[in-house]
């Protein structure tokens, strides 16, 4: 989201309203990129400005212009060290999400140590596996407490109810304020992005990107429009590769994936184990294309050269998956229920929430 | 993609929060997650929270690249 300003774009949308339940909506992000800036430079240079432009998510926007910059000679020790940096995010995503956004918008009181930890503490961690594994231990056992996760990191539904009355973590507490207002909440075809950037998936990235100037701001894989985020990577995960997934999906489970994979990824730092998340390059002639998995989903950087410098540079963010005018957003805003605006409002900013778009959102509601 | 834009500390409200000028609008933030901010602080702004502090030469800089950024995307 970050502080308000006009470069820093805004996801709109309109939904018509009936005064009972949402008939139709419209989903359009448009956001700033940073052609502007880094036309004319090396990539190199791009690795040092793009970090500097981006907040919460700027170890993964580094991330990807430094891989995009050395694409031809990426070492294995300095992927490990990236996804090192990138997984480390995630935690902090999820803390924030889950510790802070959530927590507000329940009038719960905040958990903010853990991530003002994460925040002062990064380059310690990345440095010292025995303290980054101390610390993922003690917040995985102040968090999940009794909640059965053990032997596997998915919930069982019915012990995660059981759960949620009886602990009292403060996760616990805030998925049992959380669960009468997001289960049924957006509920939509759920189509999740399948796991790990495939090569076709570059390759059509890659081509799309060079041939259509617009194609970032509604990106597609061959007419599809996938969603992106914990919950996708959790049924991608287990669906293998290859898009078909029909199930229905809500705010309920987009949440609880988050809930899950932060207790999955802090068991892994826990136990003193090595990043594995997907970090992809493709070199087409004169263009660069890096995937790199994110704690929203696959962020993409694309750049064409032009004798060294960059002639365009692209980032298909994955806010621009979820927030497609045919995106997860549109399809859960689609029969929304709600008896008055506030109520409306309300239901639209969790749904929002749980599908977590890294810029503001604005609702324009008519037809009441 | 969201955007580090630095903001100026106007005056620290108490511990917690801090009245911050967002071009040229003041609001006030959480700023529990930064250690001894002072008046005249830059920070990063995340959804009402400030998350890392900026010494001004690097705030300038890094404002005069949003600066670039918008005055080109208004002609894009």
């Amino acid at each position: 989201m970050g502080s308000e300003g006009p470069v820093e774009g805004r996801v709109r949308l309109r939904v018509e309203w009936d005064g009972m339940r949402v008939l139709g909506a419209r989903v359009v992000s448009r956001r700033p990129q940073p052609q502007s800036l880094l036309q004319g430079r090396d990539l190199p240079a791009a690795a040092v400005i793009l970090p500097r432009l981006y907040s919460v998510c700027g170890e993964a926007q580094g991330v990807a212009a430094q891989a995009l910059a050395s694409a031809g000679e990426l070492d294995a020790a300095r992927v490990r060290t990236w996804q090192e940096r990138l997984r480390l995010e995630t935690v902090r995503e999820h803390l924030w999400r889950l510790g802070l956004d959530w927590t507000q918008a329940t009038g719960q009181e905040p958990w903010s140590e853990w991530v003002r930890t994460l925040l002062h503490e990064r380059e310690r961690f990345l440095r010292d596996a025995d303290a980054s594994a101390q610390w993922a231990r003690q917040v995985q056992r102040q968090l999940y407490r009794g909640a059965g996760l053990e032997t596997s990191d998915a919930f069982d539904p019915d012990a995660l109810q059981a759960w949620i009355r009886a602990s009292g973590t403060p996760l616990s507490g805030l998925l049992q304020a959380l669960s009468s207002r997001l289960v049924g909440l957006g509920r939509g075809r759920f189509n999740p992005m399948p796991t790990g950037a495939s090569s076709d998936l570059l390759r059509e990235l890659s081509g799309r990107l060079r041939e259509d100037p617009d194609y970032h701001w509604r990106p597609d894989w061959s007419g599809q429009v996938f969603e992106m985020g914990p919950a996708a990577r959790a049924e991608g995960g287990r669906q293998g590769v290859g898009p078909g997934a029909t199930d229905v999906i809500d705010a309920w489970t987009r949440v609880t994936a988050r809930v899950e994979e932060l207790h999955r990824l802090l068991g892994e730092l826990a136990r003193g184990q090595p990043a594995t998340g997907h970090l992809a390059v493709r070199v087409d002639g004169d263009a660069v294309l890096v995937a790199v998995e994110m704690a929203r989903g696959t962020l993409v950087h694309w750049a064409r050269l032009d004798a060294g410098k960059i002639a365009a540079y692209r980032i298909v963010a994955p806010t621009e998956w979820n927030f497609h005018p045919r995106g997860a957003c549109q399809q859960g805003l689609e029969g929304m229920e709600a008896t008055g605006e506030g109520v409306l409002r309300t239901r639209v900013q969790h749904h929002v929430m749980a599908l977590d778009p890294c810029v503001r959102y604005q609702l324009e509601v008519s037809g009441a | 993609m969201c955007l580090a834009l630095p903001v100026r500390v106007v005056e620290v409200v108490d511990d917690d929060q801090a009245r911050v000028d967002v071009g040229g609008v003041q609001k006030v933030v959480n700023i529990s997650l930064v250690d001894d901010l002072e008046e005249g602080d830059y920070v990063i702004l995340h959804v009402g929270f400030a998350i890392n502090r900026l010494d001004q030469a690097e705030a300038e800089r890094t404002l005069e690249l949003f600066r670039e950024m918008a005055g080109t995307e208004a002609h894009t």
